[in-house]
């Protein structure tokens, strides 16, 4: 999986951003965890605090290994980009993150009236957890639902019948 | 309706060539190709040339715009 010496730049790159992706999820979980975990108390908070550490290092660990790959790709070949960075999956990473961060900035507006009232016992800590975690959820979600619409990958009847030459 | 209407599907019929063949010769996905050919993905300039190029036509030959 790590070494696949079938996969083009492309794929590799579609498959990249796929798990930037799946980390991203992650994240969101690990900032959610810490934000909710000054709202609730008890066992609850306890299990959330443990929770979010483990999630980042997972995050971590989905991503590294191909971010290492793809840097070594990038200073072998010299190439900062190429093609394979506006394909398909680039283009709804692309608005996914745009999605992400307007969703942060809405939540942050709508929580601002807030934040001086009802909200006033809480840290600033949970505001910004809180807004990371809706950013980086609305990326995930917003990705995942837009690679799933493209996700039928057509049949192709002229695959591998006569040769790829014209 | 799509933004861009193309060809591409046909040409590719033309020359014998599967989706994945073309995309390794452009230098894109599979996905990019597929999702291209059924109007989701409004391709970049540069690959809408390189899919021209590859087949020996002007890009407006493969893509235009719907009427």
């Amino acid at each position: 999986m790590f070494f696949n010496k079938d996969e083009t730049t492309a794929q590799f790159v579609d498959r990249f951003l796929r798990r930037i992706a799946l980390a991203v999820s992650i994240m969101a979980l690990s900032y959610g965890s810490g934000a909710l975990s000054h709202i609730v108390g008890g066992g609850v908070r306890d299990i959330l605090l443990v929770v979010k550490d483990p999630l980042g290092l997972l995050a971590a660990i989905i991503v590294l290994p191909m971010f290492i790959r793809m840097m070594i790709k990038v200073i072998r070949s010299g190439k900062t980009s190429g093609n394979g960075s506006s394909g398909y999956i680039a283009e709804i990473y692309g608005r996914s993150a745009g999605n992400g961060f307007a969703a942060g900035f809405i939540f942050l507006v709508f929580l601002e009236p807030f934040s001086g009232k009802a909200l006033s016992q809480l840290p600033p800590e949970f505001f910004v957890q809180a807004a990371i975690a809706v950013l980086l959820g609305t990326l995930a979600i917003s990705f995942f639902v837009l690679n799933r619409d493209g996700d039928d990958e057509m049949d192709d009847e002229f695959e591998d019948e006569e040769g790829a030459a014209p | 309706m799509s933004a861009l209407d193309n060809r591409i599907r046909v040409y590719r019929a033309e020359h014998r060539l599967s989706q994945g063949a073309l995309a390794d010769i452009i230098g894109v996905s599979r996905k990019t190709i597929s999702t291209i050919e059924v109007g989701r993905f409004v391709p970049s300039t540069v690959i809408a040339l390189k899919i021209a190029r590859h087949f020996g036509v002007p890009v407006e030959d493969i893509f235009s715009l719907p009427e």
